[in-house]
């Protein structure tokens, strides 16, 4: 399933990785919490999920381990790595700084800064 | 029903190794099921709703693997395991494929290596871009070479220039080992002794001569050898160094071999400073400061010539302009051109190679639409499958340029044997990296060149028609067959620009050979004799010991006729003379050539006299006032041709107080001579030039140190050598002969323009020959190809009632088309570059005959070619036809 909400390209990354600053988190967790935080509006579907976790993963900004879930049940869980961190405080600066600039763009400055 | 649906639901999505990424699938999906049975589902509803959010896995399982970096290297080596799986598997295609490339890039990377010799690394001195020497041009005589020399001040003094950053002296001469049976003739350098500093070429062994053997005494003279010298004399004995050498009985004690490419005139080395005194003058080799200009270099030098020859006026013409040249400047006039068109002739070799490859690719990708279809229809991309076909092109051509690599060795040597005279000594071919990695990066171009078209052409599918047409070859893409027209035509016309150019090459060669050349120079040879310093110094003296040399000859078992021929050495000799008529004032100045000889020299080269007579003995004696003239130089300045009894003098021939002790003759050398007989002409300057007026005086008029026999022989004569060296040692114990001994033939064989016009024609000959035969397997594939695919419709025609002519004329016309076109094209270019061509190879014979038959020739190796594919079309059985694949 796509997700509902056309994703902006490199915002999937960002969300993963502010979702896993929370703590380790299997694939499946991840879908989940991304859609209870967005109140279903950001559905994350397996075939964007796991590229990004891999690229993620190939990029050194997550690590993966197996371990047992919650119900018991053998699952990988992937948690941010130091670099990881570092990205995502660099990816929330920029995100920032361009949805305010777009948020000017749009006329809605105000409402964003109060 | 639901179970056999969830196997095989399980199946595509697991098919797979099993792999984490499907652990973590199988992980989410099941997660997925107890959030929904959670939610109040049943189990297989649940199932089933989960199934369907989680979608297709293979795209997943796709892009996870394309995340992982490096990814491609795994899939290139799989394309190119792919790549050589198909060549094995078709090695017809394969063959022919790589051997064009091979060719191609082989021939192009041999030309490389030639120009790498010649242009990039010609000698192996320090810096030698900047090593210039000074040539004097004689303004009263433009064409003779003028050798001067410096004396050691004047040496120092030049040291001093600005634009000098050094210099080293040099001066040959010709002695002979003694202590030997037969004396040996060795050219001896004296060389200032900074040059080991100057030119910083490290010995092969031992050391070069250094500063301090300028204060060696005479009886411990150092010597350095050639490598060559050291291998002729030596056999090449590690053990050399500190042995004796005895020249002109003197000791030297050998110090050191040179390597193999330090090698110019020289046998041997050895220190200037043995030179004593007035012989103590040297030719200066210069270093010039780096960014200093020739022109700037040129006045300097030049002024201070000038400056010089006030000085030392016996050195240097009355009136002289000088010209600074760079080392390699003479190989580059001779061979510039040369290279420039041999280097043209081999790339369009490999681009017909390449083009070859192009129609194989394409021809064979016509079998492969299916194979592609399928893997675009599982998700290929375009790009994908462009890849794979340029890594398989790819994979042709490396193979093809190591195959290359091997050939390009083998036929840069043996051009490089072939032409000896014209490279430089110091050239060598070497296989080096600078060579490999234009050989590899020619490859990777080539690929992509030939690889592109066919490439782009199959990527290009309707999926849907290749899989309908349920394996059956389309018939009439007219894309791709235009292709293959358009390059098989452009392949023909590159062919014919080749063949016209061998055409013209070997024709030129062919007039050059066979052109009457006045004299016959079989059963000939020149046996050149050097004099000893300050040997015979009165005429009377030396005149008597080359008639006492000649007459020891004359008597040698199958020597006929011997004549002493002093310069005039045919193809090319004689002394570059301006000359006067008595009673004919002339404005322009008139060069003619010079020659002392015998009246021998007639009969022993058969040149006919024409009219009047020859001198006789008693006036050869005494150098008698007489001359014969030739045929062009009667008809040029004479009326009706008659010159005999006419007075010629050449005012600029005279005995120069430096060369005393050197040159002997009649004190009036420039006086008036009597014409008493005219002569045939024959060549003297040169085999492509027209015939130079020439004047031919006794011999005992004007001689150098050392003279050469012209000996007729009834056998071979260069087996008649040895007795005639042992004749010339009767005479004199210590009187060498001249190493080099060639018959008249072989001196013939050594003109630059007969060297170069026999590599052109050969070379030329070669590559036009490789891209004929590639440019016909290029025809008969294709041809053969489409009748292939064109046999089902040939079946229905022939059912249908065509005749087998009615077929063959449908293939021919097609062919007919091609060739027709490529031809048209090959030959109008010829003639536009032949204009511009004839300045530069202005021997090559440019006849439109020659091009007519290289047409003809074409065509009916072009017929040879398709009619096999032809007579396979008109045997066509209709039913048979119809029932294909």
């Amino acid at each position: 399933m796509p997700p509902s909400t056309d994703l902006l390209q490199g915002t999937l990354d960002l969300l993963i990785l502010q979702t896993l600053a929370l703590g380790p988190m299997h694939g499946w967790g991840v879908a989940q919490r991304i859609q209870q935080i967005s109140k279903d509006v950001l559905q994350i579907g397996q075939g964007s999920l796991y590229p990004a976790l891999y690229r993620l993963e190939y990029k050194g900004w997550i690590r993966s381990d197996w371990g047992n879930s919650e119900n018991n049940r053998r699952a990988k869980f992937y948690r941010l790595t130091v670099a990881g961190r570092k990205q995502l405080e660099t990816e929330l600066e920029t995100w920032d700084r361009l949805s305010a600039a777009i948020a000017l763009v749009l006329g809605r400055g105000a409402e964003v800064s109060s | 029903m639901m179970k056999e649906f969830l196997t095989r639901l399980r199946f595509m999505i697991f098919r797979k190794e099993h792999s984490e990424l499907d652990d973590e699938l199988r992980f989410h999906l099941e997660q997925s099921i107890a959030v929904k049975v959670a939610a109040g589902l049943t189990a297989s509803e649940a199932r089933r709703q989960a199934l369907i959010e989680l979608g297709g896995v293979e795209r997943t399982r796709e892009q996870c693997d394309e995340q992982r970096p490096g990814r491609w290297i795994g899939s290139l080596t799989q394309d190119i395991r792919y790549g050589l799986r198909g060549l094995i598997k078709n090695p017809g295609f394969s063959v022919v494929a790589i051997l064009s490339l091979a060719l191609g890039i082989g021939a192009t990377t041999s030309m490389f290596s030639l120009i790498y010799a010649v242009l990039l690394d010609p000698v192996p001195y320090a810096d030698w871009q900047r090593l210039t020497y000074p040539i004097v041009l004689n303004d009263d005589q433009p064409g003779a070479a003028w050798w001067f020399f410096l004396n050691a001040s004047q040496f120092q003094e030049l040291l001093k220039a600005k634009s000098v950053d050094g210099a080293v002296g040099t001066r040959n001469m010709n002695l002979e080992i003694t202590g030997h049976e037969i004396p040996e003739d060795v050219t001896v350098s004296y060389v200032t002794e900074n040059i080991s500093e100057f030119l910083r070429v490290p010995p092969l062994l031992g050391r070069n001569l250094q500063l301090s053997d300028a204060r060696t005494s005479k009886q411990q003279a150092p010597i350095v050898l050639t490598y060559d010298f050291w291998m002729r004399h030596y056999n090449g004995d590690r053990d050399v160094l500190g042995r004796v050498l005895e020249i002109d009985h003197t000791p030297y004690t050998v110090v050191g071999v040179m390597p193999k490419r330090y090698t110019w005139e020289p046998d041997v080395f050895v220190p200037a400073s043995l030179l004593g005194g007035r012989e103590r003058v040297l030719m200066p080799v210069m270093k010039l400061k780096p960014g200093v200009s020739l022109a700037t270099a040129d006045a300097e030098i030049g002024a201070m010539l000038q400056q010089f020859a006030k000085e030392t006026p016996q050195y240097f013409p009355k009136h002289f302009h000088i010209h600074l040249e760079h080392i390699t400047d003479r190989i580059l006039g001779i061979m510039g051109h040369a290279l420039f068109l041999l280097f043209a002739a081999v790339v369009m070799l490999l681009i017909i190679g390449c083009a070859n490859c192009s129609i194989l690719l394409l021809a064979r990708g016509m079998t492969r639409q299916h194979e592609f279809a399928v893997r675009t229809a599982l998700g290929a991309s375009r790009y994908r499958i462009v890849r794979q076909l340029l890594v398989e092109a790819l994979v042709l051509a490396i193979t093809g340029s190591l195959i290359g690599i091997v050939l390009a060795y083998f036929l840069a040597k043996i051009t490089f044997g072939l032409f000896p005279d014209v490279f430089m000594h110091e050239s060598v071919i070497t296989v080096n990296l600078p060579i490999l990695a234009f050989s590899i990066a020619l490859a990777v171009v080539s690929g992509l060149f030939f690889g592109m078209v066919p490439s782009l052409h199959m990527s290009r599918h309707d999926v849907s028609q290749v899989m309908q047409a349920s394996g059956r070859k389309i018939a009439g893409r007219s894309g791709q067959a235009q292709s293959l027209s358009a390059l098989i035509a452009a392949q023909i016309a590159l062919t014919v620009v080749l063949m016209g150019a061998a055409g013209a090459a070997i024709g030129g060669f062919m007039k050059m050979t066979h052109r009457n050349f006045g004299y016959d120079p079989t059963h000939v040879i020149s046996v050149p004799i050097p004099l000893h310093r300050n040997a015979f110094l009165t005429r009377e003296s030396r005149a008597a010991y080359f008639d006492a040399l000649r007459q020891k000859i004359a008597i040698v078992p199958g020597v006929t006729q011997v004549s002493v021929a002093g310069d005039a050495r045919p193809p090319n000799s004689g002394l570059d003379e301006t000359f006067e008529i008595m009673g004919m004032a002339s404005a322009q100045q008139q060069h003619l050539r010079g020659y002392f000889i015998d009246s021998a020299y007639f009969s022993v080269l058969h040149i006919p006299l024409l009219q009047g007579r020859l001198w006789d003995e008693a006036e050869n004696n005494r150098g008698a006032a007489v001359a014969v003239i030739n045929q062009a130089l009667a008809s040029q300045y004479f009326p009706k041709g008659n010159g005999i009894g006419k007075q010629i003098r050449m005012p600029n021939l005279k005995i120069a107080p430096a060369d005393a002790g050197y040159i002997v003759g009649v004190p009036d050398t420039d006086g008036w001579l009597q014409v008493i007989g005219i002569m045939a002409d024959s060549l003297d300057d040169g085999l492509d030039k027209p015939v130079q007026p020439a004047l031919y005086m006794p011999y005992t008029r004007f001689m150098w140190l050392g003279t050469q026999f012209l000996v007729r022989t009834q056998g071979p004569p260069l087996a008649a050598m040895r007795t005639v060296r042992v004749a010339i040692q009767s005479v004199n114990p210590d009187q060498q002969a001249a190493r080099n001994v060639w018959d008249l033939e072989g001196w013939v064989e050594h003109e630059p323009e007969w060297q170069q016009h026999r590599m052109f024609s050969i070379l030329f000959g070669i590559f036009s020959s490789l891209a004929l035969a590639l440019a016909l397997i290029g025809l008969y594939s294709v041809i053969s190809y489409s009748v292939a695919q064109r046999t089902n419709e040939f079946g229905i025609r022939m059912a249908l009632g065509a005749h087998r002519g009615h077929v063959l004329w449908i293939v021919a016309r097609n062919v007919a088309i091609t060739v027709g076109s490529g031809l048209a094209a090959g030959l109008a270019i010829t003639l536009t570059i032949q204009k511009f061509l004839t300045q530069w190879t202005e021997n090559n014979a440019h006849d439109p005959l020659i091009l007519a038959a290289v047409a003809l020739l074409f065509l009916l190796s072009a017929a040879g070619a398709c009619v096999l594919p032809a007579l396979r079309a008109t045997s066509i059985d209709p039913m048979q036809a119809l029932r294909y694949e």
